[in-house]
């Protein structure tokens, strides 16, 4: 499949007066026409900034691109001028925030809001914009669109403004969409609406979208293909059975065994990553991981290990790859879930092979 | 919204009224004698006149009477300007302090906006600094020591302006530039810090989003949001107005309500003191109830109800 | 950056040998925790124009303390035969120091004229006085004006506004009615009123400012702690069991003495401002005695000959008003990192 965005070596600084955090540290991912790329880590791994970073959001000052390229229809994003910019934002990518609440203009009307982009990028104005706002509200299931043309933000749900938000950036049909948590705000019944129109909307306009979530349940539900982050970096990525039934890097086990499951032993403890993410004022050499690692190895706190590959689609940066590394038994909830499901993967087998403890 | 405004108005005519009662009171305590040259009047004619202004009837009598005439706009006589109608004479100077104060108010506010939104923009380089060292000198230095050095200078050693006096459009201007420094500073620094703090919201990230333009965005997003606090100084500025017109109108000798009020204590002219007193606290009330319904007016939250 | 199965580097095998997890290895704190004065402190420093101005407030009080001990003359002590010098410091003739003043179109040594041989560095007032030890006399009174008028209004303010958000309910609702009301009132005519009523003085002008003053800061008060008092460490505390006096001590007043602090550091130079306002306009304090508001009345009356008697008391007042604003800028600054700007 035709790939519509390309980044490579992604690097974002942000200068503070207590140092040079590096946020994102050599990033690179592809993204294919009409698919769903998910964005996983905890809360600090860079998954928000990266995506800020392709729509060149990133505050300036404190922030910064410092290195790499971001490839879109044979564009550099990361070295067009603002105001080259300023034809793609909104029209060729577009960008859907995690808290409805604060992501509308308190003070504009709904239809203003949603005009603004359409006016930008393709000129409507008076009844066409009318039109084509109407249509778009109509397309996120707003009912009753006309009488939420004059309202404004506060008279709507959490859902509902949502839904706004998702209109503002369809507007213009967007290529790429970028979803950064779109549901982390809004209540369960309401994020499986959300979800359902995301993926909805996807079917009937084709657009690829990046999801920015660290909830792995949405990852299971909308993904194609998963990148997982860990403080500033993509550790492992593949497809979303690749990640979820034969992980690698032992932090997308943690990451996959600290997931509550219906099956679990309710008098078993939720198995829990210990420790906390690295200060990125001053990463670690090696592995960032290492520290909280229950597999560490010597060269994890000596040498970054390099992109492994696995198959075609499967990366993960772990040194437990490397054919010199021990032979070493993931945790149990991995370990059930790739012989449930993929008996018959490599990753299987390699564990049968282990043996279970 | 009808609720809030019916209850702003009481609470306004309370303070009015308990102003009114303060004042009067007061006024009884003032010492001196409300009479030039008092030397050289007998017993008797001070009795006469105490007859014809009520100042023998007992205290509460006078309350009552007070009142009364309060309520029908009858802010008594001058004692020392021939018998005149207070009332008439605060008319007479309405014009001059009201001119003086709607130029400073619309020179300080845009000057002020123009500042605070220009340092906002271009946030730590020289031109934020450079406009945010002039606000901090403009709330630093005192306005009459201001209108005092511009009299100086302007006036008298370079001779550009007219030294003081109200005779034409040229005689206003140092006495607006005096009494606009303040607002303009207060001004520059609140819509600054609102600017900066909208910056941040979610609402411009996305307007950025959107791939408007940096000017459409700091128009149509952030200065209408950052005003809308910005409102909220109007009531302290018109509290700085008024203590400047005091001083600048003394300055520069305009015929205003500030010089009256000033020139009415050192002559212990009680009855156009309390005249002024209560003219400049319902023009006061009237204001802070005004800003108050305009921040309704402007922001759609408090206009249209809360939630849903 | 991707490894081609083919070509994997070879290492030690050494280095793939298994490392015991170090529990407290990914449970350390990086960085050094400060309390929150330290935080404060370390980030007033960085702030160039709060600790310059801070070195202006201490100098400035310095030389109110002991400014007049310099010349060793009298601040109200009068000699006509000496009235009316501008300023001359030996040295600093090139800065105006020179003892020269320009009547009718002429530049006079009016030290020759009167045939002085001392230096009077800030020159002397129309009675003779000199104005280095009056300035500085000056300073003082305003300064202590600004201090009393700050900690009055801090008392007041902290206490009422503490009572109305920390009982809350009937007692809030009834004295938040009072605020409202005292607000309608334009203060400046009722401090005017107050000191027509009373003697003018320095007390009667700190307590015309007490009237009104505290409204601000008790709004601020109650409005920090209502905002406290739902927040969880406090319901947490609460919920272990801590006493009121406990929450008040330990939660609510040291969250709350920032702000405090800040708008304490605001009122001292509108206090300053206040008296001088009112003794310009004739009703503060009274000849002979100086305050900075006396003396800038006092220049104004001869500000066409003798700038000097007006520039001069113009400048310290400047001094200080900038000086503490800066100061509380830079508080706040260091206080709320949020409102950093």
């Amino acid at each position: 499949m035709e790939t519509i965005l390309s980044v490579r070596d992604l690097a974002v600084s942000f200068h503070t007066y207590a140092g040079t955090v590096q946020a994102v540290r050599n990033v690179s991912f592809d993204l294919k026409k009409g698919e769903t790329l998910a964005i996983v880590g905890e809360s600090g791994s860079g998954k928000s900034v990266t995506s800020k970073a392709i729509m060149r959001l990133i505050p300036n000052p404190p922030g910064e691109i410092t290195n790499g390229e971001i490839l879109f229809e044979g564009k550099d994003l990361a070295k067009l001028s603002e105001k080259e910019m300023l034809k793609i934002r909104g029209r060729d990518i577009a960008m859907i925030f995690q808290d409805p609440m604060t992501s509308l203009n308190p003070t504009m009307t709904i239809f203003k809001q949603i005009a603004e982009g359409l006016k930008q990028h393709q000129g409507l104005t008076g009844e066409d914009a009318k039109k084509r706002t109407l249509e778009l509200l109509t397309l996120v299931g707003i009912p009753n669109p006309e009488a939420r043309l004059k309202q404004y933000p506060h008279q709507l749900s959490g859902g509902m403004r949502q839904r706004i938000v998702i209109a503002i950036a369809l507007a213009c049909n967007p290529k790429v969409l970028i979803a950064d948590e779109p549901t982390t705000a809004l209540d369960v019944t309401i994020q499986a609406q959300i979800l359902e129109l995301l993926k909805d909307i996807q079917q009937k306009t084709g657009t690829a979208i990046i999801f920015i979530t660290h909830d792995l349940g949405v990852v299971a539900n909308m993904a194609d293909r998963v990148a997982v982050m860990y403080a500033g970096k993509i550790v492992e990525r593949g497809t979303v059975d690749e990640i979820f039934y034969e992980p690698r890097h032992p932090y997308a086990w943690g990451l996959l065994g600290s997931m509550p499951r219906p099956t679990d032993d309710p008098n078993e403890a939720l198995p829990a990553i210990p420790g906390t993410p690295p200060n990125l004022l001053d990463p670690p050499k090696g592995d960032a991981f290492a520290p909280r690692n229950p597999y560490a190895m010597k060269i994890d706190f000596e040498k970054e290990p390099p992109m492994f590959q696995i198959s075609d689609t499967h990366y993960a940066a772990s040194w437990l790859l490397h054919p010199q590394a021990p032979q070493v038994t993931p945790p149990k909830a991995i370990r059930d879930l790739a012989l449930k499901y993929r008996p018959d993967s490599a990753f299987a087998k390699s564990i049968l092979k282990g043996g279970a403890e | 919204m009808g609720r809030y405004i019916l209850q702003r108005l009481v609470y306004g005519l309370i303070t009015f009224f308990l102003i009114a009662t303060f004042t009067f009171f007061l006024m009884d305590l003032l010492p001196g004698s409300p009479y030039q040259n008092q030397e050289k009047l007998t017993d008797t004619q001070i009795q006469i006149l105490n007859d014809r202004y009520g100042l023998n009837d007992p205290l509460p009598v006078r309350y009552a009477t007070y009142l009364g005439n309060l309520v029908q706009g009858d802010l008594g006589v001058s004692f020392r300007t021939a018998n005149r109608p207070v009332t008439e004479l605060i008319m007479e100077r309405i014009g001059p302090s009201a001119q003086l104060g709607i130029q400073a108010l619309v020179l300080g506010t845009l000057t002020g906006l123009l500042l605070g939104i220009v340092a906002a923009i271009r946030h730590n380089t020289y031109i934020d600094y450079g406009s945010m060292f002039v606000s901090v000198i403009g709330i630093s230095v005192p306005s009459f020591v201001f209108a005092a050095l511009l009299q100086y200078y302007v006036g008298v050693k370079w001779g550009v302006l007219p030294v003081a006096f109200w005779d034409s459009p040229a005689h206003t201007i140092l006495p607006t530039i005096s009494l606009s420094l303040g607002v303009t500073a207060s001004i520059a620094r609140f819509v600054r810090t609102e600017m900066l703090e909208v910056t941040g919201q979610d609402y411009v990230t996305l307007a950025k989003a959107k791939g408007l333009t940096g000017n459409a965005i700091v128009w149509k997003h952030m200065v209408r949001n950052a005003m809308i606090p910005a409102i909220t100084i109007l009531g302290p500025m018109t509290a700085a107005l008024l203590t400047g017109t005091f001083v600048i109108e003394k300055i520069f000798a305009v015929p205003g309500l500030g010089e009256l009020f000033v020139t009415s204590i050192t002559l212990n002219d009680y009855s156009v003191i309390m005249g002024t007193t209560l003219f400049f606290s319902a023009l006061f009330i009237v204001i802070i109830l005004l800003v108050d319904l305009l921040y309704g007016v402007v922001d759609p939250r408090i206009r249209l109800g809360g939630d849903n | 950056m991707i490894e081609n199965k083919k070509d994997f580097e070879q290492f030690d095998q050494d280095m793939f040998q298994r490392v015991e997890m170090n529990e407290q290895l990914g449970e350390r704190i990086a960085g050094k925790s400060l309390n929150f004065w330290q935080d404060a402190w370390l980030r007033l420093k960085k702030n160039k124009a709060a600790i310059f101005s801070l070195s202006i407030i201490l100098i400035l009080v310095l030389l109110a303390l002991f400014g007049p001990m310099l010349s060793a003359r009298d601040a109200y002590e009068q000699n006509i035969s000496q009235a009316k010098l501008p300023p001359k410091v030996t040295g600093l003739e090139w800065a105006g120091f020179d003892g020269m003043a320009n009547l009718g179109g002429r530049d006079i040594n009016f030290y020759e004229q009167k045939n002085v041989e001392e230096n009077f560095w800030f020159g002397t007032d129309y009675l003779g006085r000199d104005l280095w030890s009056r300035v500085w006399e000056g300073t003082r009174i305003s300064l202590f004006i600004g201090l009393m008028a700050a900690i009055i209004d801090t008392v007041i303010g902290v206490a009422y506004g503490g009572v109305s958000a920390y009982f809350g309910g009937r007692i809030d609702n009834i004295m938040q009615r009072i605020v409202e009301i005292l607000t309608g009132v334009p203060n400046l005519i009722l401090i005017i009123l107050f000191i027509l009523i009373f003697d003018p003085g320095v007390f009667t002008i700190i307590l015309a400012m007490a009237i009104t003053g505290w409204i601000g800061m008790s709004r601020l008060v109650r409005g920090q702690i209502l905002k406290l008092k739902n927040q969880e460490f406090v319901l947490a505390a609460r919920t272990l069991g801590a006493s009121s006096n406990r929450l008040i001590f330990k939660h609510l007043i040291p969250n709350t003495l920032g702000a405090i602090i800040i708008t304490l550091m605001f009122t001292i130079p509108s206090a300053i401002f206040f008296e001088a306002f009112l003794s310009f306009i004739g009703i503060g304090l009274q000849p002979p005695q100086a305050s900075l508001g006396t003396l800038i009345n006092d220049g104004y009356k001869e500000l066409r000959t003798f700038p000097y008697l007006l520039v001069i008391p113009s400048i310290i007042i400047v001094l200080l008003m900038v000086s503490f604003n800066l100061l509380a800028d830079g508080l706040r600054d260091a206080f709320d990192p949020k409102m950093r700007k």
